[in-house]
């Protein structure tokens, strides 16, 4: 009769996929439900119905930080969205001289927290800036204009990448067809590279609108008087414990999410449609006004977000801005404030933990559901789970975490406060980014290798281990990489989970600043950043070695 | 009845039966039942759509059937996992492990797994038997695409499986390399006696290879023959059009069993189907020129529109006198007599190679 093993292994498979699936439903889905649940129940636990909504739209605080949230939120949306398509354009159709240097320049603040920058202006024209004349005198930084480039800085890398890639995918035959037929610069612009470059448009305006509209770490270093909404859902839920509000508010940030990511979602799935295999890069030939009018652009741009991040760097070494400008390590002493270097080493932790376990868990989910073929239904859920992360900002996962893992009831509730708890939010808030990195690698794996092995009787995890994972290698270490960099910068989601026993570097810049002590909350920005940058080129320099091991049976 | 014509005393190696597979409201395979006899070269031949590689993926356990039962040496597979099943699969895109070399590619099937010595003497003996002798250190991209298929024949003989599953290997190769690696499959299958099922969308390829080819069309069994059968004695005006080049005449029966083209009445062998219209299929092989006018059945004459060179066979263009509107198509061996367009041959229509169908042809 058959082997054993024969009949084990659909029933194998049929349970990692289900096993799958009940992880994120833990990390992901049962948070959301609770904070649907919280919002639409009192604190006594009867059904509510909208009479909550009903009563925050009354809250005249909130009702005004929605307001001022929404109006940062598109208007840092539409000053950085054509700004960074500009900039993605220059680098694609421009023949710029060392344009990877710009290009990593202008996603260097990548490797910052988001209120690196703030921190950077207070320095500059803060109330002890040299330069506060330009803001209007006292205090003009705080409010809009400290806000719009606080969030300028730390969403210009996200639209850049985003539409770097939409730019990306424009088929090099396109042009030669459209200038052999006549059209000029401006007609190719508007009939190939612009079509080609709307669902990245549409994405990164949506991505920058849904990033400012939740955080935390800009408004609350320089946000000044204005008042936004995800600084109004933090003082509701954890200064005043009044849930159900803070509920109602997330569940707000959270719908208009939900929609842009299932719009995208929509889009970019007839986007893949038009691509073909066959496309082939574009090349493009050198035109020198255009050429010197982007490379001016460019090195502009990227000075200024580099800059603005070397400010901070250097701004941690001197004595007492702006007084006495000597350099010194001093601030890196941490002696007055809780946390510091046990803050530094816990995020470090955590960003290790984030790397190695969010890697395994993302491939691993990925190869399950794209490459098992049972289960349907199952596989099915375990890929929207993976989609649904992007949709939830990390404000609302936060949220969520406090109501499902603090609640009392919870046998979980004892991981409240505690590293391992972090490590599943962090995971689970930049599942999809990690999740879609991987598929797109799987998809360029012929799709008959498990049916191969299967006739040859070879069962799937030996597949796994000697074909699919040598070959997505390069691609792993990416994913850990972005794990590793964000766990390491995050502070939306983390911040309603961090406890004061393991506190964590990104917060902690956020309670030094808080305490005055902006010099203290500098150095660890800089720490941060050098770590993150560190361990990047580290990974980099991986990535390239098994580049060069692999060259030979990659056949290049 | 069953469309199956086993001969008594041959193995049945493999038996489906009412096989259906829908796929929401298309169905791509209806109720087909088909056996393969133990050793023989199979083909599946249809257009894309006709639900060949849906059997192929039927039997090899990667799809799972809405109805029906599939037998693999006497045992019932139905509901097996294709690791329970006894099979060797090739694919169209090789689908070689990239990162492994042309022996581990090879050996990856082979029990036990440790048995190193057993492995490289086994992937020596199969890699000498594809014609790949001292590849084993190689590596897929390192191949040519002809080299990569052998690897990937070889892979599938490894496990010695007795049935092989071939989906469409050699449509990503060129011609010269395809027609070689043809005749090589068709010898080694000889060789090693192994039931086997290929999957094609190419004709030529079909009645070259196979003992037998199903034609498949809709997601049923068109037919079921040798190559000379499919070719010469198509059951259907599906499988005339859709193996080899064919000349279709509009004819009407008389009550004397002949039919009438034109101003022409012909003779036919086969017997008449019925009604008013029906068409007369005839290869263009089969199409005649004779040197000089001489007294015999089916001779008309026809002006030469003009010919093609074709190598082996020279492709003359004709338009029968008598016959408004019609233009025949003559393969003439190479070798005969020059023909020149604008004269007038005598050509004739052999009884015995008219096939007559239903229906009038558009």
């Amino acid at each position: 009769m058959m082997p054993r093993r024969v009949l084990l292994e659909p029933w194998l498979a049929r349970s990692l996929i289900v096993l799958w699936l009940a992880a994120l439903l833990l990390v992901l889905g049962l948070p959301l439900a609770s904070l649907f649940s919280r919002a639409l129940m009192t604190s006594r636990g009867d059904f509510a119905g909208l009479d909550q909504v009903r009563e925050v739209l009354d809250t005249p605080g909130l009702v005004n930080a929605a307001w001022h949230s929404l109006a940062l939120s598109v208007g840092v949306a539409a000053l950085v969205v054509p700004l960074a398509f500009a900039f993605a354009w220059c680098l694609r159709h421009a023949r710029l001289p060392v344009a990877s240097l710009w290009r990593w320049l202008a996603l260097s603040p990548l490797l910052a927290p988001s209120l690196m920058a703030a921190i950077s202006l207070v320095y500059l024209f803060g109330n002890q800036g040299p330069f506060k004349a330009v803001m209007g005198g006292e205090g003009g930084l705080y409010g809009y204009p400290g806000l719009v480039i606080g969030e300028f800085f730390y969403t210009f890398p996200h639209a850049l990448l985003i539409l770097l890639t939409g730019l990306a995918g424009s088929d090099g035959r396109l042009y030669d067809a459209a200038r052999a037929m006549g059209a000029g610069p401006v007609r190719q612009f508007l009939t190939i590279t612009l079509p080609g470059a709307r669902y990245a448009l549409v994405s990164a305006f949506l991505v920058v609108f849904t990033l400012v509209m939740t955080d935390y770490g800009v408004p609350k270093v320089v946000g000044g008087s204005v008042n936004v909404l995800a600084i109004e859902v933090y003082k509701q839920v954890v200064g005043q414990q009044n849930f159900e509000r803070g509920a109602v508010v997330g569940l707000m940030l959270l719908l208009p999410a939900l929609l842009a990511t299932v719009l995208e979602r929509h889009m970019a799935s007839r986007q893949q449609a038009s691509l073909t295999a066959r496309a082939e890069p574009y090349q493009c030939r050198p035109a020198p006004l255009r050429d010197a009018l982007a490379t001016g652009f460019v090195a502009l741009l990227s000075c200024v977000l580099a800059g603005l991040l070397l400010v901070g760097v250097v701004a941690s070494f001197i004595r007492y801005w702006p007084y006495d400008l000597g350099l010194t390590l001093a601030h890196y002493g941490f002696e007055d404030v809780d946390g510091g270097w046990m803050a530094f080493g816990n995020s470090l932790q955590l960003a290790v933990a984030c790397a190695l376990a969010g890697t395994a868990m993302v491939f691993l989910g990925a190869c399950w559901s794209e490459r098992l073929k049972v289960a349907g239904l199952a596989r099915r859920a375990l890929r929207s789970m993976a989609m649904l992360s992007m949709a939830v900002p990390g404000l609302v996962l936060g949220l969520g975490y406090v109501f499902f893992f603090n609640h009392p009831a919870n046998p979980l509730a004892g991981l409240y406060g505690g590293m391992l708890l972090m490590v599943m939010c962090t995971i689970a808030h930049f599942y999809t980014t990690a999740h879609l990195t991987v598929t797109t690698a799987l998809g360029q794996v012929d799709s008959e290798f498990e049916a191969v092995a299967a006739s040859l009787k070879v069962p799937f995890w030996v597949t796994v281990r000697r074909v699919t994972l040598p070959i997505c290698l390069p691609v792993l270490i990416d994913v850990a990489r972005y794990f590793f960099v964000s766990a390491m910068t995050t502070v939306s989601a983390l911040i309603f989970i961090v406890s004061p026993k393991v506190p964590l570097a990104a917060v902690s810049i956020i309670v030094m600043d808080d305490a005055g002590d902006t010099a203290a909350a500098a150095a660890m920005a800089t720490l941060v950043v050098l770590t993150s940058a560190g361990v990047t080129l580290l990974l980099t320099g991986v990535e390239w070695w098994l580049g060069k091991s692999m060259s030979r049976w990659r056949g290049r | 009845m069953k469309l199956t014509d086993l001969d008594s005393g041959v193995e049945p190696h493999l038996e489906m039966s009412g096989l259906t597979r829908r796929y929401g409201a298309f169905t791509a395979l209806a109720n087909v039942s088909l056996t393969v006899r133990k050793g023989e070269f199979l083909c599946l031949l249809g257009p894309s759509g006709c639900g060949k590689t849906t059997l192929l993926r039927l039997i090899a356990g990667l799809d799972r059937e809405d109805a029906g039962r599939i037998e693999l040496s006497g045992r019932d597979i139905t509901r097996t996992p294709p690791a329970g099943r006894d099979y060797g699969i090739v694919f169209q895109s090789y689908a070689l492990f990239p990162n492994l070399s042309v022996a581990d590619n090879i050996a990856y099937g082979l029990q036990p797994r440790r048995a190193r010595d057993h492995h490289l003497r086994r992937v020596r003996e199969l890699l000498d038997m594809v014609g790949l002798p001292g590849s084993e250190e190689k590596f897929p991209s390192e191949l040519s695409g002809g080299q990569q298929q052998r690897v990937a024949l070889a892979r599938a003989l490894a496990t010695s499986p007795g049935l092989l599953l071939l989906d469409e290997p050699l449509s990503a190769l060129d011609a010269r390399v395809r027609d070689h690696l043809r005749d090589e499959l068709k010898a080694l299958q000889r060789r090693l006696g192994v039931t086997t099922l290929m999957v094609t969308h190419d004709q030529a390829e079909a009645l070259a290879i196979a003992d037998r080819v199903v034609v498949m069309k809709d997601g049923h069994i068109e037919q079921i023959g040798t190559p000379a059968e499919i070719y010469h004695k198509p059951v259907s005006r599906f499988v005339a059009e859709f193996v080899g080049e064919a000349n279709w005449l509009n004819a009407r029966p008389t009550p004397d069993g002949r039919v009438v083209v034109g101003s022409h009445t012909l003779e036919l062998a086969a017997p008449l189907p019925e009604g008013e219209a029906i068409s007369l299929f005839l290869r263009p092989e089969d199409v005649r020129l004779r040197k000089r006018w001489q007294a015999e059945p089916n001779l008309i004459l026809a002006r030469v529109l003009d010919s093609a060179f074709g190598g082996a066979m020279t492709r003359v263009r004709l338009q029968p006198e008598g016959m408004a509107g019609v233009v025949l198509l003559a393969h003439v061996p190479a070798g005969g007599r020059l023909i020149t367009p604008g004269e007038i041959v005598p050509v004739s229509l052999p009884a015995e190679r008219l096939l007559p169908f239903a229906g009038a042809t558009s």
